[in-house]
């Protein structure tokens, strides 16, 4: 018996990734899963995934910045499976994010389409999920944020910002919707080593993110999706409100501890 | 007219550094000085300094080990000037030997352990516990204690030493909630790296260097740093703001810890992936 046995989720931004992981792994704790992403092609792929393994996945495409499109990926999963419990607000402009660099830089679109992805995309997710929630008896939200939301960083302004507005965002939807049964907290993840990152981060610079975390490892997607099945699941059902940081801990330790592992 | 005029402070490890910065300060803004220290020639001289300013400060030997002589250091305020109305909890065991003993947890002696607690924290509540009736009397006080940056993010020495620091914080919470109706407020300052006779004796200067990385504002802190937000937290000017960590550290626990790296490489951004 999975942890989360005959519900409804979706996973946005499922198309790779960490919220392919989440999607996977939702899927083998035996939720039907709404794989919706930018491109529809890689959400078929996940959904294949899941399916040849015995899952049940559709996949959707979805621009999470558009409030219709949200609609559509609510309504899909009514149309699908029937009803809808879990919701994964995983998806950000991860194209934009090349462009985000320093305030005075800052070109204005940049923040914007930043802001509409990560942020209002999350708020557009929870606006139209919540109601089938409802309908359905409660359900489970989780926001992904990051540690560049809590920490300041020497570029990425916008999506840093955007972060901390989803965690604020979580806190809102866990106190005004808490009475009827739905849950939301938010994981913050650290440095992740997806393949795209280790393919496109010089060696030296992957050695001094694994410095700065105190695990013998940076994470992989899997170990945010470990995560993500908990919080989603009625395992985590008096927790709420909570942004859990998942990120080897990166950044709760003193900022020089990077510095001392280098020189033993 | 100063920012503490008339008032009443004790001031615990007031003979150097942050104590003695702030001491200082204190004075200077109006406040009449227990400069508390066990080292009592020490506290003899920063008095002389406050005097030769023209403040009032009277020294006062003071192990804060010792519930007594937290109670004779109490007692010197009120007999000497009045009453009592700020209390700055500042001493801790920062002598080279603590900085030694304080070793990873698995190498830890329990008497050190017990040690470290008696000063850093214990110390910390035996001189609220003694100051807050006279705070009662006199309709109000302010109390601001000392912790440190590795009580609030983990390191890999000074175990104890952060351990009590951290206690400190929720002590100054505890004593925020407990007698905030009864005007007294109780906050904490946080320092990162602060250029004080203790940090220089622990710290050679090329680890100075590497701490210096991640202050957002390339420098250590000095003393007077903290001894500023120390007398901001005594003065009325800080009147509804009680419970809190005040961290002045130059952002030290600010921002994400590859930003040292990228400075010293000279490159301003990264390469990171979270989704």
């Amino acid at each position: 018996m999975g942890l989360l046995e005959g519900k409804v989720g979706i996973v946005t931004g499922s198309g790779s990734g960490i919220g392919r992981a989440v999607a996977q792994r939702l899927a083998r704790e035996g939720a039907s899963v709404i794989v919706a992403d930018i491109n529809e092609e890689a959400a078929r792929e996940t959904a294949g995934q899941i399916s040849a393994a015995g899952g049940e996945a559709r996949a959707q495409w979805v621009d999470v910045s558009d409030e219709a499109a949200v609609t559509g990926m609510c309504q899909a999963a009514i149309d699908a499976f029937g009803a809808l419990h879990l919701l994964d607000s995983n998806a950000a402009d991860v194209v934009i994010i090349q462009r985000d660099l320093d305030i005075t830089s800052m070109d204005v679109e940049v923040w914007d389409r930043t802001m509409a992805v990560n942020l209002r995309g999350a708020l557009l997710g929870a606006k139209h999920a919540i109601p089938h929630m409802l309908a359905a008896g409660g359900g489970s939200i989780l926001n992904m944020s990051s540690c560049a939301g809590q920490f300041g960083d020497l570029s990425r302004v916008a999506y840093g910002a955007s972060k901390a507005g989803i965690e604020s965002l979580t806190r809102y939807i866990a106190t005004i919707y808490g009475k009827q049964g739905i849950r939301c907290n938010a994981i913050a993840p650290g440095v992740v080593a997806t393949p795209a990152l280790v393919a496109n981060v010089p060696v030296d610079e992957l050695e001094m993110y694994e410095r700065s975390a105190v695990t013998p490892t940076l994470g992989q997607p899997d170990d945010i999706a470990n995560v993500v099945a908990f919080l989603l699941s009625d395992e985590a059902r008096f927790v709420t409100g909570q942004v859990l940081n998942v990120d080897g801990g990166m950044r709760m330790h003193t900022p020089l501890y990077g510095e001392q592992i280098a020189q033993g | 007219m100063g920012r503490v005029e008339n008032k009443v402070a004790v001031v615990t490890g007031g003979a150097s550094g942050i104590g003695r910065a702030a001491s200082r300060l204190l004075a200077r803004e109006g406040a009449a000085v227990v400069v508390a220290d066990l080292d009592e020639n020490g506290a003899e001289v920063v008095v002389k300094e406050i005097k030769a300013d023209g403040g009032r400060a009277v020294a006062q030997q003071c192990d804060i080990g010792e519930e007594e002589a937290v109670m004779a250091m109490i007692d010197r305020a009120v007999e000497s000037f009045g009453g009592l109305h700020i209390l700055f909890n500042n001493a801790a065991d920062t002598s080279l030997n603590a900085m030694m003993l304080d070793t990873p947890i698995h190498q830890m002696s329990v008497e050190w352990w017990d040690h470290a607690m008696k000063i850093d924290l214990r110390g910390a509540m035996l001189g609220c516990k003694h100051a807050i009736p006279h705070m009662i009397d006199g309709g109000g006080g302010s109390i601001v204690s000392t912790a440190s940056n590795q009580g609030l993010a983990g390191d890999l020495t000074q175990s104890a030493y952060s351990c009590a620091k951290a206690g400190v914080v929720q002590l100054m919470r505890s004593v925020a909630t407990q007698y905030g109706h009864l005007n007294i407020r109780a906050n904490t300052v946080s320092p990162g790296a602060v250029r004080t006779p203790a940090f220089e004796r622990a710290c050679p200067p090329e680890i100075v260097v590497e701490i210096a990385k991640h202050s957002l504002i390339s420098r250590i802190g000095e003393p007077e740093d903290l001894a500023n937000a120390v007398l901001f937290l005594a003065s009325d000017d800080a009147s509804y703001i009680t419970g809190h960590v005040i961290p002045v550290d130059g952002g030290q626990l600010a921002h994400l810890p590859h930003y040292g790296y990228m400075m010293s490489t000279g490159s301003t951004t990264t390469h990171q992936e979270n989704e």
